[in-house]
């Protein structure tokens, strides 16, 4: 997900520019927080783990030496910052557990716990609890990836990267991985009509 | 004719990125004949947007407080001679070598008369690297006939030059290393293949190794920069070191050259410390004001990072 004016943001926030940092933050702080929402399950939690890992940011950005997007590097400073931080709490509510911590090198990689959000955020949302039922449903390679495409919002590329595997294979699995969701959700019923009507019913000015 | 399979593919994809317009057209003119494919379309755009839904906004007083804390973290700025030593350093391999190669040629050749053979050249040092690099229009005698002028004295640089060293009155007691007396000039780099320097004949072998001084051994200095001749770089055939780290006495240097220019004081610099992820030494120095501030030295560029840290305690050792 790239932004025209990240370059620029990237740049001056390296020279020390704060303001620059803060809109850079703006491009950013909405995956970074659901991602560290996800992990943590919490709320306290994930805003302090996001407070945590644009603080961390910001002072290491002068040594980042921009050979992966400025996203890719921020997403991995989250994910490591939410794995210390769930090692010092322990494997709470078994959020973590079929994360592997034991790998220090490629910990993103490792974490196959990606479902989608805590329970409590979408009990009130039948459609919600329906898609993350399905995400359940999915092998953790389908899960995982299209977690990161569609929640962490990262682009084929910086999946690519992240997980060590080749473009075509990226986007080959993903399109499997939404191929198998879109099964899940037609065997278990009307899911996609019951979206459409919501959808429509947003889309005919509902707040109104 | 394409199966459903490959046009499946490509539902996938325009979710994530554009189509090319073959691709496009392709696509397009497939849906118009194949209803399960458009059903299909419809569904994966649907399932799209459901995940955005799936989305936490986060509270906006999570961005302020995140703001507040960064107004309390050090103010971290990174000063002019950074960018201006990483254009230098682009060529810093063999440049800064060569360079030094011809400082030591200006060095012993004060010392040791060199006889200066067809095609020596003169070159006009200079040990500090912002001013010179900015101002001086490098005298660079770099014609045929500036043979004859092997070695040009230091004068006009001899202020710009001495004034670090000459001045400092390092902190007693730190950690500090031993200060730097005029090294960059008077100190040779190791400049091993220096009688392959083309354009400049080498000084008698001698000169070159016996000044050679262990721990400045690095190809690179950062505050060094000498007048090369202009156009003739590419023939500096000898081989150099990968950007090997600064030592903290070119650390030491780069900043001190830095100071002297930038503020026309004698700086007061203290080593504190390796930082803690070890890409930069920390200096301390004094302001106008008797305040202390935290410069870095980055290792593998010499650039100069000011840190004001209003928090650091007077005395930090």
């Amino acid at each position: 997900m790239p932004h025209l004016e990240e370059p620029v943001l990237l740049r001056a926030a390296k020279q020390g520019n704060q303001d620059a940092f803060a809109d850079l933050m703006r491009l950013y702080e909405k995956p970074i927080y659901n991602r560290c929402l996800r992990m943590s399950r919490r709320h306290e939690d994930a805003e302090e783990l996001t407070q945590t890992t644009f603080l961390k940011a910001w002072r290491s950005l002068p040594g980042f030496q921009e050979d992966s997007t400025f996203f890719t590097w921020l997403y991995r400073l989250a994910t490591n910052t939410c794995i210390d931080f769930l090692r010092q709490e322990g494997r709470r509510n078994g959020a973590l557990a079929s994360v592997s911590l034991d790998d220090e090198e490629h910990p993103t990689v490792q974490i196959s716990d990606l479902r989608p959000l805590p329970e409590d955020l979408v009990l009130q949302d039948d459609l919600k609890q329906t898609l993350l039922r399905a995400m359940d449903e999915l092998s953790a390679e389908h899960r995982d990836i299209l977690t990161q495409r569609e929640l962490d919002g990262l682009s084929y590329q910086e999946i690519a990267d992240l997980l060590g595997l080749e473009l075509g294979t990226v986007k080959s699995r993903i399109a499997r991985a939404r191929l198998a969701l879109r099964q899940i959700l037609l065997r278990d019923g009307n899911f996609f009509e019951r979206l459409s009507s919501k959808q429509a019913r947003e889309g005919q000015g509902g707040d109104v | 004719m394409a199966s459903c399979c490959d046009f499946e593919y490509l539902l996938s994809r325009q979710l994530d990125e554009p189509l090319s317009p073959e691709e496009t057209a392709a696509l397009h003119a497939h849906l118009e004949t194949c209803p399960d494919c458009r059903a299909l379309s419809d569904d994966l755009y649907d399932l799209h947007d459901a995940f955005t839904s799936l989305l936490v906004t986060p509270p906006d007083s999570l961005h302020t407080a995140i703001l507040e804390k960064l107004k309390a973290e050090p103010n971290v700025t990174v000063l002019p001679v950074a960018s201006r030593k990483k254009r230098m350093f682009r060529n810093v391999g063999v440049t800064a070598a060569a360079l030094l190669i011809m400082i030591s040629v200006l060095t012993f050749g004060s010392q040791n008369p060199v006889s200066a053979p067809d095609g020596d050249e003169g070159a006009l040092l200079s040990h500090d690297t912002v001013s010179d690099a900015e101002t001086t229009p490098f005298a660079s005698p770099a014609s045929e006939d500036a043979n004859q002028a092997p070695v040009l004295p230091l004068e006009p640089n001899t202020e710009s030059v001495e004034n670090p060293s000459e001045n400092v009155a390092p902190k007693e007691g730190t950690e500090k290393q031993e200060k730097p007396q005029r090294r960059s000039v008077a100190e040779p780099p190791p400049a091993p293949k220096s009688s392959r320097l083309e354009t400049a004949p080498p000084p008698p072998a001698p000169a070159d190794t016996e000044m050679r001084s262990p721990d400045t051994g690095q190809a690179q200095s950062d505050t060094s920069v000498a007048a090369l001749p202009p156009e003739n770089s590419a023939p500096y055939a000898f081989e150099t070191e990968k950007k090997p780290l600064l030592s903290q006495e070119e650390a030491y240097q780069a900043l001190e050259a830095y100071l002297s220019l930038s503020e026309r004081v004698a700086p007061d610099i203290t080593f504190k410390s390796l930082s803690k992820d070890e890409t930069s030494f920390l200096f301390v120095v004094p302001d106008a004001a008797s305040n202390p501030l935290e410069y870095a030295v980055s290792r593998t560029d010499g650039s100069v990072t000011l840190i004001s840290a209003p928090n650091l305690p007077a005395s930090t050792d």
